[in-house]
């Protein structure tokens, strides 16, 4: 059961972070929209192609075509270097003063001091951050699609929603690991670089043969449900499985540490 | 521990024992507060005042032993013992951000009863600014609205820690009043950790003094004052080393002739014995708790057999 009053307790202490993410990925939609405004997508795409050194002139330029690869484009722009990336840096920003914030300030003995059981704590803790999380990505990402609608280009909303959906995961993972450091140090700045150095452990596979699969950065990306290749629900069942490992790590640190 | 004598009490510990790493910050720890009664930790600092109401409340779980509070058990339902029983911390720190009324709100959500009518009340007398943000208040106007905090649920037990630790005497005794107006008044029990030994003197009904996790006494106010005296002798001539060996005599101060004797068992018997001896003045005076205090924190060591044992008193 999660504490209603803590909840948005923890919405409003937060909201400032919250915005950044905002204003962050929101900045990157912007960034990665910019350029469509120098003229009409995906024309000016395949001009600009011609024009490069020892680029092949008779691609394939019909319509259905280019319209793929101006989707794709905004694919990898957007679930690469938007939720991929900036993402992890929101949900570390997110992460790391929950637990350690409180301790530093000394408010959590106040908290602990009500009825509020441990595990009520730390759900409501999480499951606030989760909302928010969840309201910057799919947000920005909508934000995303409203920008280039004012270009002329319709970006697919579902396939998008459901890449943005595959960063959640992901990034609600990385966010577990940063509680988790959060909880065993009173500092939010140690917290999220040791969370941030773990994320990137996470992403090792990757650089392996068949390991793909395995990257927690490369899942992010969506590559299993982009718009060329068939959705697969591996790396959603083992996001689930790692947040739920997780959060009883860290449910069970919360009871040894006493906080 | 029986159901039946669980419930007699407000807290029952046996063998209560609490370790951090390797070290023992309480030890073995029995004893029952009786119900409807003020009932005081003493001792200095890192005797295990502060980590005793942690265990009692249930905000942390002893390393041996058991305990129960309000007939719940200590380890296993700190949850249900918190919605009876609040806490009021040396140094209450509360969320920056929110103004005393957010807090307000955020706290009556948590809690089964809210007195809303006694909060306008206290508000009123302690003049706290509703609207003002918390970072805005000063310590003591933040250990006030802590304690309207912890009283607005209508606890059957409160805790205090250190409840006026650096006020002013006017402060204090107006805050210990608010706390016991409200609790005793109806029949609630407080316990305070405290060296403010001359308010808990005033309010207290029962008496733990605790040294390095360990309880040296575990008494009635009324009961160790009432057998704890002083004799202020002023002799006339050298008296007899016999004297001081007497049965009874815990110890003995000498400025010039004048002799301090702390008796707390046989005081007739030392009384007739000074008496029979030439001498300017002699008087019976009890003994402060602040005396009783520094006697027992200086003189009593575990297993000193030439020491009063608890039920001496």
């Amino acid at each position: 059961m999660l504490g209603r009053s803590l909840f948005r307790k923890e919405i409003r202490e937060n909201t400032l972070k919250f915005l950044f993410g905002v204003l962050l990925l929101g900045a990157l939609a912007l960034i990665i929209t910019t350029p469509a405004a120098s003229g009409p997508y995906p024309q000016s795409f395949f001009s600009r192609q011609d024009n490069l050194p020892g680029m092949e002139t008779n691609l394939d330029k019909s319509p259905e075509t280019a319209q793929k690869t101006l989707f794709s484009h905004f694919w990898k722009q957007w679930n690469s270097k938007g939720l991929a990336l900036a993402g992890i840096l929101v949900s570390i920003i997110l992460g790391a003063g929950v637990f350690a914030q409180e301790k530093a300030k000394g408010t959590l003995f106040f908290l602990a001091s009500t009825p509020l059981s441990r595990r009520n704590i730390y759900d409501t803790k999480v499951a606030a951050g989760l909302v928010l999380l969840f309201a910057c990505i799919i947000g920005t990402t909508l934000l995303l699609i409203l920008f280039t609608s004012f270009y002329g280009i319709s970006l697919p909303v579902l396939p998008f929603v459901i890449g943005a959906f595959s960063a959640f995961c992901g990034l609600a993972v990385i966010y577990q690991v940063t509680i988790i450091f959060s909880i065993l140090t009173d500092d939010p700045l140690k917290a999220g670089a040791a969370s941030a150095f773990l994320s990137s452990l996470l992403s090792i596979p990757g650089l392996f043969e068949g390991g793909q699969k395995y990257s927690l950065l490369l899942q992010m990306q969506s590559r299993n449900s982009t718009l060329e290749e068939p959705f697969s629900w591996f790396f959603f069942l083992l996001m689930a499985a790692l947040f739920f490992a997780l959060r009883h790590l860290g449910l069970w640190l919360c009871y040894r540490e006493e906080i | 521990m029986r159901n039946v004598f669980i419930m007699d009490f407000a807290v029952a510990t046996a063998g209560l024992t609490k370790k951090y790493s390797f070290k023992t910050v309480l030890k073995d720890i029995t004893l029952q507060i009786p119900k409807g009664k003020v009932f005081a930790l003493l001792g200095p600092n890192g005797s295990g005042k502060t980590t005793f109401l942690k265990l009692i409340s249930g905000l942390t779980r002893p390393s041996a032993g058991e305990g129960f509070c309000l007939g719940l058990n200590i380890a296993t339902q700190g949850e249900e013992i918190r919605r009876s029983a609040c806490f009021v911390s040396e140094e209450p720190r509360f969320y920056d951000f929110l103004t005393v009324q957010e807090l307000l709100r955020f706290c009556r959500d948590l809690y089964p009863r809210w007195n809303s009518r006694f909060l306008d009340e206290h508000f009123k007398i302690f003049n706290i600014p509703i609207g003002e943000k918390i970072k805005n208040l000063s310590h003591g106007t933040r250990k006030q609205l802590a304690l309207l905090i912890a009283l607005a649920p209508e606890p059957e037990l409160l805790f205090l820690d250190e409840p006026a630790a650096g006020f002013d005497p006017i402060f204090r005794r107006r805050f210990l009043n608010t706390a016991l107006e409200k609790t005793i008044g109806e029949g609630k029990t407080v316990v305070i950790a405290s060296h403010q030994l001359h308010e808990i003197e005033r309010v207290a009904d029962q008496i733990v003094f605790l040294r390095e996790g360990q309880v040296l006494e575990h008494t009635s106010l009324q009961k160790i004052k009432a057998n704890m005296k002083q004799i202020k002798v002023v002799f006339q001539t050298e008296p007899p080393s016999s004297l001081f060996t007497m049965e009874g005599i815990l110890d003995v101060n000498r400025r010039e002739n004048t002799f301090y004797i702390k008796v707390n068992r046989n005081i007739e018997a030392v009384w007739q014995a000074c008496s029979r001896l030439p001498r300017f003045a002699m008087e019976l005076t009890n003994l402060s708790l602040e005396e009783i205090y520094f006697y027992l924190m200086d003189n009593k060591r575990e297993g000193d057999e030439n020491n009063a044992r608890p039920q001496s008193f």
